[in-house]
């Protein structure tokens, strides 16, 4: 009876499959079968948690390695803007430096002069002088005593030549001293170092035509800086009535703290 | 006396940094402070080791020493050009007949003794040196006068204490007699 019933329950549920085999192909269903919903309730949770999960993970290996691409992009990156940085930085000082020789080579000086363009080194140790070294020597044809200028006016006088080096005494130096006049009224006096970053303009008559704002330039009459060359302006002009003479400060041209090159004159005439 | 390359050394490297270096990092602290002063500042390593050698308790080897330090300062330019000789002259004899009558084992005391050396050198530079009026040198130079003379007893005091720890069982033993360094060595 058992083995009867099992037989019989086997051939139902063939005959129930080879049924839904034909009847696959042959319409679409309009309600899915009981099974098959069963089996989709029971097994689509399942795929969607893993699928989840698998998504998850998939995304985190994925932009864990496009992170470390990204870093590594990013590195090539700040690396090619970096140099290009040092390149921009490198052109930005050439055309400075362009300007500034341009400057340099646009100053009109007498003819009788060669330039030696030198570019400045250090300044000097020394407590008692103010003066910088320069990178042209004797080898470049530099002696004691000749003029040093910039784009800007004067800058001082050599006093001591070595083979390649020389120094320089800033106008600024105590002991420095040179003749000028005042551009405008050609009131003569000579202009000392020794004020911070200020020159004493000495010598000038009482009567002098000078104000504030006056430009300074070189005189020519010391025999060592060429004539008309700028110095600077006037920025102070003492009292009248008292002393003998008038005395008045000049704030120069060339800024000495930012000294880069400098131009040595050469006399094409040997001086006596 | 066997220490006196690296001195050398030192001072080599010292007057690179000073010429250098320092006159742009002074120049952006003007920007911001002081104007003007750090522009002009200048230390004298050249003349601190001067005084500094000049403490010698052998009168003989602190001569050399000074001796020495005059042809290695050639070049470098610290000094008051021309008159190199008799300022460390000078400055020798000083110290060592101060030694006969002082001690000088405290940083204060060498910061003193720094101060007026280095003041008086300043004074004399103007006056003999520029031909300037006292009154001129006090108005116009005296403010730079005194503060290089305070940074340069600052920076001695301390100069000095290196350098004796550096030379202390060589040239510089302090010794328990009143014309040589009376106390034991701790500092100066």
């Amino acid at each position: 009876m058992n083995h009867k019933l099992k037989r019989l329950i086997i051939a139902i549920f063939v005959f129930y499959f080879i049924l839904q085999i034909f009847s696959f192909g042959i319409q679409k269903k309009e309600h899915h079968p009981f099974h098959e919903r069963a089996v989709v309730a029971l097994t689509a949770p399942v795929q969607w948690m893993i699928h989840s999960t698998w998504i998850g993970i998939k995304s985190m290996i994925s932009n864990y390695v496009f992170l470390v691409n990204t870093k590594e992009q990013n590195r090539v990156l700040v690396d090619r803007i970096s140099a290009l940085e040092q390149k921009l930085v490198t052109f930005k000082e050439m055309e400075i430096e362009n300007l500034r020789l341009q400057r340099i080579f646009d100053l009109q000086v007498e003819e009788t002069f060669v330039r030696v363009v030198a570019k400045k080194i250090a300044y000097g140790s020394s407590r008692f002088e103010k003066t910088i070294r320069i990178q042209k020597g004797s080898r470049h044809g530099l002696r004691e005593g000749l003029p040093v200028i910039n784009a800007d006016g004067i800058v001082g006088q050599v006093i001591d030549v070595y083979r390649n080096y020389s120094d320089v005494l800033l106008i600024t130096d105590p002991t420095s001293s040179m003749d000028v006049i005042v551009q405008r009224s050609r009131a003569n006096g000579m202009l000392k170092g020794g004020l911070k970053n200020q020159l004493a303009f000495q010598y000038l008559s009482k009567e002098s035509d000078v104000f504030e704002e006056d430009v300074v330039i070189t005189s020519g009459l010391d025999g060592i800086y060429p004539k008309a060359i700028a110095v600077g302006k006037v920025s102070a002009v003492g009292v009248r009535d008292k002393g003998l003479f008038l005395d008045a400060t000049v704030r120069p041209f060339v800024n000495f703290e930012n000294l880069e090159e400098v131009v040595v004159l050469l006399p094409t005439q040997p001086t006596q | 006396m066997k220490n006196f390359l690296s001195y050398a050394l030192m001072l080599y490297i010292f007057a690179i940094f000073q010429t250098v270096i320092f006159p742009d990092f002074f120049f952006v602290i003007s920007q911001i402070i002081a104007k003007d002063f750090f522009l002009t500042l200048t230390i004298d390593l050249y003349y601190l080791m001067i005084i500094y050698f000049s403490f010698n308790r052998s009168f003989l080897k602190g001569l050399t020493s000074v001796i020495m330090l005059y042809f290695i300062e050639e070049g470098l330019g610290f000094s008051w050009i021309g008159v190199q000789i008799p300022i460390f002259l000078t400055t020798f004899l000083v110290i060592q007949v101060l030694k006969v009558h002082f001690v000088f084992h405290t940083r204060r005391a060498v910061g003193v003794v720094v101060f007026i050396l280095i003041f008086v050198e300043n004074i004399s530079h103007y006056r003999l040196g520029l031909d300037q009026d006292f009154p001129i040198i006090f108005i116009q130079y005296g403010f730079s006068a005194l503060s290089s003379s305070l940074i340069h007893a600052w920076v001695g005091g301390y100069l000095f204490e290196i350098l004796t720890a550096f030379d202390a069982k060589t040239l510089y033993r302090f010794e328990t007699q009143r014309t040589l360094f009376p106390l034991p060595i701790r500092s100066l």
